[in-house]
């Protein structure tokens, strides 16, 4: 599983953004905003993390359960991959 | 939930006012520029070597670049002179672009070739703003010197405009000039083109050796107001009821809100505008300024690096003041008035434009009688 390089993760004033580079810009035609949940997540997956260590990552940093947690990974995941930011 | 990209925008310049964070800026990556405009503030020539030799390196360029998005840049502007005078542009952009900033280009448009075109349109910038200097060859001859440049900037609008990327057009009216802006505006309608028209002209605060340095080669006071006006006659484009309003609200001494206004500033005591808050000005030599229009403050980036210089912009920009005058005058909310206006025209920030006070004068007086010939229409209806 690997992201889609072209885009750069972006945090400014605590705010995450994707913002698009290369041929993708003109595709995207704007920016993608993230959660700071979504942009641990990006950032784990971007740096090749396998989805366990995403989801040691992301239970470090939140209060969540192991399953909700895994569920709620799983559903992101699709849904990155529906909009083309996962390969 | 999908935001329109302006309003993200916005909110990201909110969230960065007053926490020190240069969310935009300008690389003015060269003073060289291949015309020889009569009002221009900076063109040295193309091939000045004097002034090649003061201009930064790629590297330094690309450096700063790291620098400032470190500190949290995220839309850069390159401008010049005539940016894509530059061998290495195609590498500062590039450079640029992967470090995830926004970019944007300020350009008259002559040098933008085909190949130029598709470099682009493979990493396309959020906007190319392409000067326009008049609507024939003749115009630009008088103007700039360069009779060839008029076909050549209007075929690279087209040209950016059919590979898909954005393009906003700029037209600075001057004496050589204000007569093609309805043909100018026609061209924009007719391609369905963002166009802003600079009504007012600085003085050469900027000024080189080609430069004007007499103001006469800019509009009068009253010329300028009539462009102004004209402007937003073409920005109604019909909705005649909305620019009432407005003027009416101005003649009421209320705030107007324009959205189209770039600095957002307000004759208040203290400066309120971005510059230096929010954004910051790179001159082709590595210093650091609020804005283009803003000879001071001014630091060297080049010895202090980004985060120092711009600490340095921000801590001097809260220290001026604007015009008393400016702050109780009645029209403040017509005005065009703002810091950098005040020293370009008067040395001093605290000193109001008398050109600009006079421009308002006018520009009121085209407001009640636009108002007064409208009433008299629907009356006779």
């Amino acid at each position: 599983m690997e992201v889609n390089k072209n885009f750069v993760l972006r945090t400014i004033a605590d705010e995450n953004m994707l913002v698009p580079v290369g041929e993708q810009t003109i595709v995207t035609n704007g920016m993608i905003r993230l959660s700071p949940v979504a942009a641990l997540i990006w950032q784990k997956l971007y740096d090749g993390a396998e989805m366990e260590e995403v989801l040691a990552a992301v239970q470090e940093t939140y209060e969540i359960d192991a399953d909700t947690a895994r569920t709620d990974l799983n559903e992101f995941i699709e849904q990155m991959k529906k909009v083309g930011l996962l390969g | 939930m999908a935001v329109s990209y302006s309003q993200y925008i916005d909110y990201l310049f909110y969230r960065s006012h007053g926490s020190g964070i240069p969310l935009s800026g300008t690389f003015e990556l060269t003073s060289r520029c291949n015309l020889d405009c009569k009002m221009c503030y900076i063109h040295k020539r193309a091939n000045d070597r004097k002034v090649l030799s003061e201009e930064l390196s790629t590297e330094q360029w690309l450096d700063f670049a790291k620098q400032a998005q470190k500190e949290g840049t995220l839309l850069l502007l390159l401008t010049g002179g005539e940016p894509l005078l530059r061998h290495d542009f195609k590498e500062i952009y590039t450079g640029c672009r992967k470090l995830g900033l926004l970019m944007s280009i300020n350009t008259n448009g002559t040098l933008m070739t085909d190949e130029m075109v598709e470099f682009l349109k493979k990493d396309a910038p959020l906007r190319v703003n392409i000067t326009l200097y008049g609507a024939s060859a003749e115009t630009y001859e008088r103007l700039c010197g360069d009779p060839t440049a008029f076909e050549r900037a209007y075929k690279a609008v087209l040209a950016l405009k059919k590979a898909g990327i954005r393009v906003k057009l700029n037209y600075s009216a001057t004496p050589y000039n204000y007569k093609d802006l309805p043909e100018v505006y026609a061209f924009a309608r007719e391609n369905d083109l963002m166009i802003q028209t600079a009504s007012y002209m600085f003085p050469p605060v900027r000024a080189c050796e080609h430069c004007a340095e007499e103001m006469s080669e800019r509009l009068t006071p009253a010329q300028s107001a009539m462009a102004r006006f004209g402007y937003e006659l073409y920005q109604a484009n019909g909705s005649d009821d909305a620019l009432e309003q407005k003027l009416k609200a101005m003649m009421e001494g209320r705030q107007i809100e324009d959205i189209d206004h770039e600095c957002f500033d307000l004759p208040t005591e203290r400066i309120r505008c971005r510059a230096g808050d929010t954004t910051f000005w790179v001159t082709y030599k590595g210093e650091m300024r609020p804005c283009g229009m803003m000879t001071v403050p001014t630091t060297d980036m080049v010895s202090k690096g980004f985060a120092e210089a711009w600490q340095e912009i921000r801590e001097a920009r809260q220290k001026i003041m604007v015009p008393a005058k400016c702050t109780e005058c009645t029209w403040k909310h017509a005005c065009e008035v703002c810091p950098a206006v005040c020293y370009g025209e008067t040395g001093a920030f605290d000193q109001a434009p008398e050109y600009v006070c006079e421009k308002t004068r006018n520009y009121l007086q085209l407001a009640v009688n636009w108002l007064n010939s409208r009433g008299n229409q629907n009356g006779s209806k």
